[in-house]
């Protein structure tokens, strides 16, 4: 079951953001983040995540093979990354990162959902619930 | 590099365009650590003495902590200080949103600024790019209007506060607001940018914060959200918010009712939390990195008109509710919205309210002052008001000076009735029968405000305890009546409570998932040292927090003429006249007892019968004044 | 019915000021149903200090609910407004 965010609950805190540029980064940086947190104010009032659903659009794009799938996650290869930021154009949802010269993705760590205190992203059929 | 910390303070001074960065020193951090500590000391150090809160010279600081930006509960809590329009005192104001955290990712833990604007301008941040901006097509609107503005004009990823109309003319409670419903209000913080002709500022910071280790960061500040679920408080906390409390409040009788004559009204389920999940709520809207939002963001209809607005919270539920005996939770949400459009602290801004109805009811104001009949009650004279005071109108110019002035200039003894401390107006709990709460709102450094002190429950629990309680309760949760609360034991309670919660305005968090929820305090030592690689206790903490006590006590005693015991007194009303009716019939404070309570306070604060810190004191919390 | 009580750290904070000590949690033993109102009672917490009171994770509108199995109630005490 891929990633799933339901904005319902969704409070605008970001603190999927904080997790996952902790944890790839190993920095207090949103900004690096691979997902997008906005708000829509004053209407309708709420709040919209923007993350990668690993719809691999950016593999189709990708010139020297650096992005490759396994079981449905997509994973860039820094190794063969040219920096070319092609995978970054192609990207619907804007959440693919260039830093140090080369492009950085989702791997679907699942830390997002597990630490976002709205259950607003999950993995769960049911959506979100508070 | 100071782990935890962007590193930099930004200076701008207005006058020159002039724009330095100097590294954070790290004396500073080590002492003062940051927020509230770093304003108490760069204001009483930096500001020049007996300056005019509008004057170039008075500075804006806004000031970051250790824990702001971080992956940890509520870590998004900005500061911000200068020379208080209100008092002539220190002043700071806490705001929550995305700003702060914002500024300190564009690489600043601070920012002061000073001089004053030749034309109507906006600060513009963007990383190292720092710039004075024409602010002209933005100056005259309302502050969600020109947020909404700017974010068109410059990109959804800056975060933008800005003041209102309000703030542009100087009104003496006028706000900061941000991100649609968040505010730095008290203490006429947004009077001092307006002074400055400074309508907005915008960041937009990509830097990132160093963090000393971050595998330990990650797993405690996991931990916290984790634990916080588990916690009681935390499925009671966050579907009404603070607005949660107004029954409780009417039913112990400490809701400000009709400018604080009466501690109750016969409405309170119209204008509860109930009322505002039914009637207004669209989104649970809340601050960086919150667990617990507390923010109601929803709609309003009147029959003058419909708007978006993030409350109301209890404060403004009971000021611009009950205490102008407005029932109608539409209007309520209104008035919020109209405060926070024109850039007007909701709390001062339902107590001058309240002291003009009063006024007018009394004959003290007539229709000629004021140009329409007003009265309690009627939401259309509060529309009328608000936005003759946010532009300086008629009687709005008098009462644009809060109700201190405003009663200065009105007499007829009016000042009776007018409810503030030290010239900051009252916030939304009734205490003639709570002595602790009386104590607190008398003794805070920036006037009466419940952000330094709440003890309110506790003033009950000395009613409540076991072998009072079925004499006490009919029915329901509300008390037949309340016996007189005991004065005697509050001070090391209110103490207490004056070094706990304004210690998280150091730190740079919200205060509620430790007050509140019940997180326990070494949640914060071991995010503290993953942060920062300092080992700093919770009782260091709550030492600096004491110490800035008397840091703010000094600044205002050398700026404000007399300062002392008599300004630490509260309004006439409380100690001389009786609650009318409810479950506190009868009670109010005496004069005797606020004598014993300040004495015994100053007693515990080191300071002399006139509420001066002695030279011992002061060398005790290594203070060189 | 086991009725499990949980105090919120507001409300054990405020018992232990006035000198009155409660745990976290503990739990209540009865045969009948009771109210909210009585397992407040019996267990010697004032309902004026109970703004808050959650039955099994929904917030509960009256004291004069009766509580018919095995519960778990959650007493959130008074917190400060914004």
């Amino acid at each position: 079951m891929p990633l799933q965010y339901s904005n319902e609950t969704c409070s605008g805190c970001k603190t999927c953001q904080l997790v996952c540029a902790l944890s790839k980064f190993r920095t207090s940086n949103p900004s690096r983040a691979f997902l997008n947190v906005k708000g829509k104010f004053p209407a309708p009032g709420k709040y919209y995540v923007e993350y990668c659903n690993q719809c691999g659009n950016c593999m189709d794009v990708c010139p020297t093979g650096a992005i490759e799938q396994t079981d449905g996650v997509y994973n860039i290869n820094s190794e063969l990354c040219i920096g070319c930021k092609l995978c970054i154009d192609a990207c619907p949802y804007d959440v693919i990162r260039f830093i140090d010269g080369i492009a950085h993705k989702c791997n679907d760590c699942g830390q997002c959902a597990e630490i976002c205190p709205r259950n607003a992203l999950s993995y769960s059929a049911e959506g979100a619930s508070v | 590099m100071i782990y935890g910390y962007a590193g930099t303070i930004l200076r701008i001074n207005l006058s020159t365009n002039k724009i330095v960065k100097t590294p954070l020193k790290k004396e500073l951090v080590e002492e003062y650590v940051g927020g509230r500590g770093f304003t108490a000391k760069i204001l009483y150090d930096e500001n020049p003495p007996n300056v005019h809160p509008f004057s170039p010279e008075n500075i804006f600081i806004v000031a970051m902590g250790p824990l702001s930006g971080h992956m940890l509960p509520s870590s998004g809590k900005t500061h911000f200080a200068t020379k208080s329009p209100a008092t002539g005192g220190y002043g700071d104001s806490n705001m929550g949103g995305h700003f702060g955290v914002t500024m300190k990712y564009a690489g600043y833990d601070v920012m002061i600024i000073d001089g004053k604007a030749e034309k109507h301008s906006y600060i513009l941040i963007n990383d190292d790019d720092v710039k004075i901006v024409d602010a002209e097509k933005y100056w005259g609107r309302g502050s969600a209007e020109v947020e909404e503005a700017m974010k068109k004009d410059l990109g959804e990823d800056y975060q933008i506060l800005t003041i209102g109309p309000a703030g542009e003319n100087l009104v003496n409670f006028a706000c900061i607001s941000h991100d649609f419903g968040r505010q730095a209000g008290r203490i006429g913080i947004g009077a001092v940018l307006g002074s400055k002709n400074i309508k907005a500022i915008a960041v937009k910071g990509t830097k990132g914060i160093p963090v000393f280790d971050p595998e330990l960061l990650l797993e405690k500040g996991k931990k916290m959200y984790g634990d916080l679920r588990k916690k009681p408080g935390f499925t009671g906390w966050t579907p009404q918010g603070t607005a949660g409390i107004t029954d409780w409040c009417n039913n112990v009788g400490a809701l400000p009712t009709r400018n604080f004559q009466k501690s109750n009204c016969d409405y309170a389920e119209k204008i509860n939390g109930e009322a505002v999940l039914k009637e207004l709520k669209i989104t649970d809207k809340g601050c960086f990195s919150c667990p617990t939002p507390c923010g109601k963001y929803g709609h309003a209809k009147t029959k003058i008109g419909d708007a978006y607005v993030e409350g109301p919270e209890y404060e403004t539920l009971s000021l611009l509710g009950s205490n102008c005996d407005i029932s109608n939770i539409h209007d309520i949400a209104y008035l919020n919205y109209i405060c926070d459009e024109l850039g007007l602290d909701t709390c001062s801004a339902g107590v001058v309210l309240s002291f003009a109805f009063e006024c007018f009811e009394k004959g003290l104001l007539t229709k000629e002052d004021v140009g329409m009949e007003v009265s309690f009650g009627d939401f259309e004279s509060a529309v009328y008001l608000l936005r003759q005071i946010a532009e300086r109108k008629g009687i709005g110019n008098v009462l644009a000076e809060g109700v201190r002035g405003a009663a200065a200039t009105i007499g007829k003894g009016s000042d009776q009735f007018a409810i503030h401390v030290k010239g900051l107006e009252w916030t939304g709990y009734e205490s003639r029968n709570a002595p602790g709460m009386m104590l607190g709102y008398m003794t805070a450094d920036i006037g009466a405000h419940h952000g330094r002190c709440w003890v309110l429950g506790n003033d009950v629990a000395g009613s409540a305890v076991v072998g009072n309680v079925n004499d006490l309760i009919s029915g329901e949760q509300n008390a037949n009546f309340l016996p007189k609360a005991k004065h005697e034991n509050v001070v090391p309670i209110v103490l207490k409570s004056q070094h706990i919660r304004p210690a998280f305005d150091i730190i740079g968090t919200c205060r509620l998932q430790f007050m509140e929820i019940g997180l326990e305090t070494s949640y914060y030592e071991e995010v503290f040292y993953a942060i920062t690689g300092r080992k700093f206790s919770w009782v260091e903490l709550e030492r600096l927090s004491e110490k800035l006590w008397h840091l703010n006590r000094m600044y205002n005693v050398r700026e404000i003429e007399g300062f002392g015991r008599k300004f630490d007194y509260p309004p006439k009303r409380f100690y001389t006249e009786p609650i009318p009716d409810g479950p506190n019939k009868g009670h109010f404070i005496e004069l005797e007892a606020i004598e014993e309570m300040l004495d015994h306070y100053y007693d515990g604060r080191g300071w002399d019968c006139n509420g001066i810190p002695t030279s011992d004191t002061l060398v005790k919390f290594g203070l060189n004044l | 019915m086991q009725i499990t009580i949980k105090l919120s750290e507001s409300l054990l904070s405020i018992y232990k000021t006035a000198g009155i000590d409660f745990k976290e949690t503990f739990n209540i033993m009865s045969d009948t149903p009771m109210t909210i109102r009585d397992i407040l009672m019996n267990a010697e917490i004032s309902p004026m200090l109970t703004p808050m009171i959650i039955v099994n994770n929904k917030s509960c509108s009256s004291i004069n609910e009766v509580i018919v199995e095995d519960s778990t109630i959650t007493l959130i005490g008074p917190l400060a407004g914004g």
